[in-house]
């Protein structure tokens, strides 16, 4: 095992142990520590590796200090080596380290923070803000998430909050994306990465809530640049291009039933659609309804709807590279057609005072079987260790969204020490 | 199909591990398996006899009774001898802790009084107060029990020469064998040649109900052992023999587990369909071995220096994809078919259809996964297996006759199957509906013969009730009611099968001449209500408090009138029933409510049930046979000739029970479905495998349809046989009809369907060509409406002040005082949540809370954020709660970042994960529920009242997840101490305790129980809820309800 990961899962286990002990106990409400160590093993990993069988060793960490002068703090980060059996490589961030301070009717947050936005589930349009490492190997997606240094401030009347945000780092995402033979792939930064910003005004609370937002900045899917062509072969390079997203979502419940709703106006800087290799403008749209079907057994479906601008065939372009670009474009951002509908299902099972949770969650484009399954199985064995197990099934023919990343189907297994 | 078995057969392994970690799983949820064994719970409990006949067990007692016949051998009971004996049983089972003993009553019983006038007015005194043995004594006896005619047959018959005991019992851990026990135990040292003693009522019945149950236990080895021969006998190989068998039995375990784990209840009417599965299992595993052996075989022909196993693996893989979508096909409708019955109110059919569909679904899973999995593992057969395999045999005979039936003398059958079938199924106009629970016993167990007696002798051992319900106290000392329920009484004696009734009129009669120097006229009810009143008042300064218990009330507000007849045919008691109900119509006084129920109308009550939805229930199965067969085959031609066998099932099996005198109950309604979802395979496989011959072989029909004969026509003998083979084994249930019927009409039904579908079905085909068969062979089937009806079948699996003010106080009165007794303008507190299980596990979750009353009303906010375990750490919950309408619930996971809305809950979902439900932690709406104060009593030192809630109608019930709550209600603090709330089937779900109860706001009087603990009794599991730093009215703010707060880390 990687001696970095032993050394950070045994510094995390030793401070677990000393945390629960009982003279330490002050130390640990004072810093608010709490974590996990992670064990699993992957049936196949993101990279397109042709290995088989990955074991994957985390540390997770967070902090809340308790609020000193009214400054709260967070720390939340991880190290993760993702095959510990054949390498020594591991990774590690700190996803979020940030204050907030509230005053009055004012809350103000600086450093680097996840911030999410969209009321839909899982699927939401209006979710520009933070950004992920898809290539990362955990069982919740929502750790693949990171942060990006954020000044936030929120004004709040009542039930409606007014945000105010400014994201002046830029951190790219990481795709799974595979290799294709002679062709390099880099990754080109924007050059203004500071231009980042967005508002919303949000009600929570009543009967009914929404929000209303409006976001300028980068892309988190990306365009593609070439570089160069020659024999040496392709460079090519992810640019990440600007775009002002319009926003709004609803969440409300009636007579039991659950209605979630989130839509978003995509504007691209090619906006009347002439550039193949840029992304068009687009309209996405996700409607969904909630319903506890009998007891601790929750379904989620939601149908799916997006709309490309000036939507342009690549197989029309006469120019064989740029056909070839823009196809794989339109994949990595999924606009494989002028109308896209789609729908996604969650279903959720809690048995043994939530001791067993049962989850099945499904995404498909409806086309050309383009769809994600994604089941699991949750078993806390105890309050401190818990068993996951699961598998992300990718199909579909290989121009789909997910039908390209079927080679990434996995399943996977994993024991956790909480504390 | 052929993609997903290579899959299964390269990961070969990993299916048969998983397979054992998911049968381990299951069989774990046996401990949440509740079994029922008072067949009366799996009445439907919103009949209105059921629920008025719950009323009176609940108040007037006389649920589970044992009547004790004592006959003199020689003479009348008017011996010293005798007496004395009645008297000793009386006395052992009084003193059994068992007993209840207010309730007991024969001629020594306390209970029974001798109402006399004497020259001072009336005077009361035990009707045998000492034994007699002089004829003076005996005479004084006589006479006592002469001038109370409400004893008249009751305690002793007209001839004198029977007296009986009738006992009531309570529910001991032993079960009703160990009350007959009990009961044995008293008698066993009286018997001697001078008396004779015949033992009956429920218990006894139940007690033998729970004998014959525990015969599964024989039965169950028994028929796996019949199936595995019919297998053995089909394939002759040990490998074909044991691969079904061990499929069958996972499949079995996996429907108990699942059965567990929806919380279903098992009861005893379903002790006999784990066979059913099991058969099912087996016939489907059969299908798949037979065509692997097939495949095998063919294989080996063309190759056979091919290595074994290689050959076996592409058997495999090449019998199950040609099989294999048959196979989701056929168990889909079957499955289908008994999820469907999942709407039925009566909870055993509901929990077969439940068990069954599982089994079925389950079967599939297995026949898909472990059977190909476990099949390569194994050896492949040698060649000796396989010519063993397939030699024509006996079986491959009776395929060849059915063959040449079918193709070449179609007018024969048509004739032969058609009339016998019309035939048979005129029978029909003779089927009874009748649930006589006595006729699920044979006329020839002691038990009967002992009622049977009994029931000539005396006043008869089949009683129902009529409940008088008034408006107020003392509703019932009114002359008019009095009258009325003198008159209803007289009423039900005209008919010539009523034995006797008795109420609290007979005595009141009987008071009324005592005072009135025992003259004849005045044995009447008296004039006024005072005079009724002086009388009772009269009576208790010699009687004993519950001396009228069982008649009347404590409030005098709701008397029953008990009414004895001879025959317990639920027939007869719904004229009788009916009768009452007209007479009460024209008679009842205002004001008064009368209601029947109880006893033999339990019976009644499934009757009008099943009479309302036997139709529906064949129908609906027949329905949905019919769509997805006419889906999967493109035609609604297949639909149609796929019903033929079931028809003719359903029809012959009525038509047999009309004319044999079967009646149609519970145990016997089960079979048509079974008939019909099991039926639909024969038809599936037939025309499936028909298509299929046609297709490879379009140049000879008459060669392909004789192939298909030889392997789906001889799996459906197999598979017909192994179920009638093992049902049939519960014809030898000796003496229990229920096992008897079900044997004999499943083995029936699965002659009958399978016999009509290798007959009149293929002839049928024969002569009218259907497309589906030969025109569209080489369509391939449609198989996406299989996978919307799993879908379907899933959904449908879905588709719940101060003591002083006691006598002032009504029950919805304390019960609104106890809903807002802890309800404080507002509060912090720090919690602790354990959750222990079964066996002692403990888990904990820590929270801090906030909570505030919304202003103006008694709804609150609360805000609640986890603390550990880690896992949920910095977890918020904000739920604002609205009288009349959906609370709103919001929560934000600190993994996901933002707030999310929560569909609002039922109240019936656990809270948090605890045994504490929504409802529970909320409360429940007074306004939802009736109230009744049942009775006063300590508890832990505290005067309390007993309030039992009943929901006011079926979606406060289902909302709630209880039938029932009762609850202890501290007389001081309003705070429930205790509480028992009983799940929908009556059940007793959850105990809650709350101790260490705390005044938090003196000045507005609330209260708050430091301590709280809750008990699911079903599952073992509890969860304790301690509040720590609990502080009350500290001025918390209002936008701390608010998603700020929630977002904040």
């Amino acid at each position: 095992m990687n001696s970095k990961i032993k050394m950070t899962l045994l510094v995390l286990l030793a401070l677990a142990l000393t945390t629960n002990a009982q003279e330490t106990e002050s130390l640990k409400d004072v810093l608010g520590i709490s974590g996990s160590a992670r064990l699993g093993q992957w049936e196949r990993n993101k990279s397109y590796l042709d290995g088989r069988g990955y074991t994957v060793g985390a540390g997770w960490l967070t902090l809340r200090p308790k609020e000193y002068l009214g400054f709260k703090a967070y720390v939340d980060g991880f190290v993760q080596g993702s095959d510990l059996s054949r390498s020594n490589y591991s990774e590690g961030d700190l996803r979020e380290f940030y204050i907030e301070k509230s005053i009055g009717a004012w809350d103000l947050k600086v450093g680097r923070a996840i911030t999410v936005w969209g009321r839909a589930d899982k699927v939401n349009p209006t979710d520009n803000l933070s950004v992920r490492n898809y290539r990362m190997l955990v069982v919740d997606d929502e750790d693949q998430r990171s942060g990006v240094f954020t000044s936030q401030l929120v004004f709040n009347i009542e039930n409606v909050r007014v945000t105010a945000i400014w994201l002046p780092e830029w951190r790219s995402p990481i795709f799974p994306i595979p290799p294709l033979k002679g062709i390099t792939l880099g990754d080109e930064r924007p050059e203004h990465s500071t231009d980042q910003a967005g508002l919303k005004i949000d009600q929570t609370g009543s009967s009914l809530d929404w929000s209303v937002s409006y976001f300028h900045g980068f892309n988190k899917s990306p365009d593609l640049k070439l570089i160069s062509a020659g024999p040496q072969g392709v460079m090519l390079a992810l640019t990440y291009g600007l775009i002002d997203v319009y926003g709004f979502d609803f969440a409300s419940s009636i007579g039991g039933v659950g209605l979630r709703g989130e839509v978003a106006y995509t504007k691209t800087k090619d906006s009347d659609g002439r550039d193949p290799l840029v992304q068009n403008s687009n309209v996405s749209a996700v409607f969904g309804v909630e319903r506890n079907l009998f007891e601790n057994f929750n379904l989620n479906v939601q149908v799916l709807y997006k709309k490309i601008d000036d939507y342009q065939d690549p197989l029309q372009l006469t120019d064989a590279n740029t056909r070839l670009l823009s196809q794989q474009l339109n994949l990595n951002a999924n606009q494989l057609q002028e109308q896209q509908t789609g729908v996604s299902a969650r279903a959720s099972y809690k048995l043994w005072n939530d001791a067993l949770e049962l989850e099945i969650a499904y995404v498909s484009w409806l086309k050309k079987s383009d769809s994600l399954i994604r089941p699991k199985v949750s078993y806390a064995l105890s309050d401190h260790f818990k068993l996951n197990v699961g598998a992300e099934v990718y199909q579909g023919e290989s121009d789909t969204f997910f039908g390209r990343l079927k080679d990434t189907s996995t399943a996977f297994s994993e024991i956790r020490y909480g504390f | 199909m052929r993609g997903y078995i290579n899959w299964i057969i390269s990961h070969r392994k990993a299916v048969v591990i998983l397979t054992a970690l998911i049968t381990i799983a299951l069989l774990s949820q046996l401990r949440s398996l509740s079994i029922i064994l008072d067949p009366d719970n799996t009445l439907p409990q919103t009949h209105p006899y059921i629920m008025t006949g719950n009323f009176i067990e609940k108040t007037f007692g006389n649920k589970f009774t044992v009547v004790i016949g004592i006959s003199a051998t020689n003479g009348t009971v008017f011996q010293t001898p005798i007496l004395e004996k009645v008297q000793r049983i009386t006395t052992r089972i009084q003193n059994s802790s068992a007993s209840v003993k207010s309730n007991i009553i024969s001629l020594s019983a306390r209970k029974a009084k001798n109402i006399e006038g004497t020259e001072e007015g009336m005077q009361v005194k035990p009707l045998m107060e000492k034994i007699p043995s002089t004829p003076e004594e005996f005479a004084a006896l006589k006479k006592g029990i002469d001038s109370n005619p409400a004893y008249e047959n009751l305690l002793i018959s007209k001839d004198e020469k029977t007296t009986q005991i009738v006992a009531e019992f309570k529910k001991i851990p032993g079960g009703f064998k160990a009350i007959r026990a009990i009961v044995e135990d008293a008698v066993a040292p009286e018997k001697d040649a001078s008396v004779e003693f015949n033992i009956t009522g429920i218990t006894i019945y139940l007690a033998i109900l729970e004998e014959f149950s525990g015969r599964m236990g024989f039965l169950f080895p028994l028929a796996l052992l019949i199936i595995g021969l019919i297998h053995y006998e089909a394939f002759r190989t040990v490998q074909a023999l044991i691969l079904p068998l061990v499929t069958a039995l996972l499949a079995v375990a996996w429907a108990l587990g699942i059965l567990g784990l929806m919380k279903e209840p098992f009861d005893v009417f379903n002790t006999s369909t784990p066979i059913l599965i099991l058969a099912i299992a087996a016939g489907h595993a059969v299908q798949i071995l037979k065509r692997y052996y097939e495949e095998y075989a063919h294989l080996r022909t063309l190759d056979s220096k091919q290595d074994r196993q290689s050959t076996s693996e592409l058997a495999v893989l090449n019998s199950l994809t040609k099989v294999g979508p048959v196979m989701v096909v056929a168990c889909t409708v079957a499955a289908l078919g008994f999820f469907s019955l999942m709407i039925f109110e009566i909870k055993s059919i509901r929990t077969f259809g439940i068990f069954t569909g599982a089994g079925v679904l389950s079967a599939l899973v297995l026949e898909l996964t472990f059977i190909p999995a476990l099949r390569v593992m194994l050896p492949a057969p040698g060649d000796k297996e396989i010519l063993r395999e397939s030699a024509a045999g006996f079986w491959d005979k009776v395929t060849g006759l059915f063959f040449r039936l079918a193709t070449e003398k179609r007018k024969a059958v048509y004739w032969t199957v058609g009339v016998l079938v019309a035939v048979l199924s005129l029978g029909g106009y003779w089927l009874k509906i009748d649930n006589s629970q006595k006729s699920y016993f044979s006329k020839s167990l002691p038990a009967r013969i002992s009622d049977d007696k009994l029931n000539s002798t005396m006043a008869g051992t089949n009683p129902f009730y009529v409940l008088i319900k008034g408006k107020g106290e003392d509703a019932i000392k009114q002359p008019e009611v009095l009258n009325f329920m003198d008159g209803l009484q007289n009423e039900i004696m005209k008919n010539p099968l009523a034995g006797k009734t008795v109420s609290i009129v007979d005595f009141l009669k009987k008071m009324n001449q005592s005072m009135n120097a025992d003259k004849k006229e005045f044995y009447k009810v008296p004039e006024s209500q005072d005079l009724v009143a002086q009388y009772l008042l009269l009576y208790s300064n010699s009687g004993e408090p519950g001396d009228f218990d069982s008649y009347v009330d404590y409030n005098y507000q709701n008397a029953v009138v008990t009414a004895f007849t001879k025959s317990d045919s639920s027939v007869f008691t719904q004229n009788i029933a009916s009768d009452v109900m007209k007479y009460a119509k024209d008679h009842a006084p205002a004001g008064i409510e009368v209601t029947v129920g109880g006893g033999t109308l339990g019976g009644v009550a499934l009757n009008e049930i099943m009479i309302h939805e036997k139709v529906l229930n064949i129908l609906q199965i027949m329905l949905a046979v019919f769509i997805v067969s006419s889906l999967v085959f493109r035609s609604m031609a297949a639909g149609l000739l796929i019903l033929v066998p079931l028809v003719a099932a359903v029809l012959v099996n009525f038509g047999v029970m009309g004319i044999l005198g079967i009646p149609l109950q519970i145990a016997t309604a089960l079979v048509s479905a079974m008939a019909v979802g099991i039926g639909a395979d024969y038809g599936i496989y037939m025309s499936y495998r028909l298509r299929e011959e046609l297709k490879a072989d379009p140049t000879n029909e008459k060669r392909a349809i004789e192939k298909a004969f030889k392997s789906a026509g001889k799996a459906t003998i197999f598979v017909s046989t192994a179920v009638a083979g093992g049902f049939g084994v519960l014809m030898l249930s000796y003496g229990f009809m229920v096992h008897i019927w079900m044997g004999f009409l499943i083995a029936l039904a699965m002659l009958v369907s399978s016999v009509t579908a290798l007959t009149l079905f293929p002839a049928l085909i024969f002569s009218f060509k259907p497309k589906f068969i030969f025109q569209e062979r080489n369509q391939s089937m449609n198989f996406k409406p299989v996978i919307v009806s799993l879908f379907a079948a899933a959904l449908i699996a879905t588709q719940f002040p101060h003591y002083l003010h006691a006598e002032t106080l009504s029950a919805e009165e304390v019960s609104k005082k106890s809903f807002v007794a802890s309800k404080v303008s507002d509060s912090t507190s720090d919690s602790t949540f354990r959750l222990i299980n079964g066996s002692g596990q403990e888990r904990v979750r820590e929270t801090t809370g906030q909570s505030k009353l919304i202003k103006g009303t008694t709804d609150n906010m609360r805000l609640v954020t986890f603390l550990s375990p880690s896992d949920v750490k910095g977890t918020k919950t904000l739920l604002v709660e609205h009288s009349g309408k959906d609370d709103d619930m919001w929560i934000y996971l600190p993994a996901m970042k933002k707030v999310r809305r929560l569909v609002s809950s039922n109240k019936k979902d656990s809270f948090v994960g605890t045994d504490f439900s929504y409802g529970d932690v909320i409360g429940h709406r007074t306004e939802d529920w009736n109230h009744k104060i049942l009775k006063e009593e300590k508890v832990d030192g505290k005067d309390c009242w007993v309030i039992e809630a009943l929901p006011k109608n079926k979606d406060v019930s289902e909302n709630s997840g209880y039938s029932k709550r009762l609850g202890w209600i501290d007389k001081e603090s309003f705070i429930a101490i205790r509480g028992e709330n009983f799940d929908l089937s009556g059940q007793l779900l959850k105990k809650f305790t709350a101790k260490n109860v705390q005044k938090v706001d003196a000045a507005n009087n609330k209260w708050q129980a430091m301590t709280l603990e809750a008990e699911n009794v079903q599952t073992n599991h509890r969860t304790i809820l301690e509040f720590k730093n609990f502080k009350a009215n500290v001025g918390v703010k209002d936008d701390l309800f608010t998603s700020r707060s929630l977002e904040k880390q």
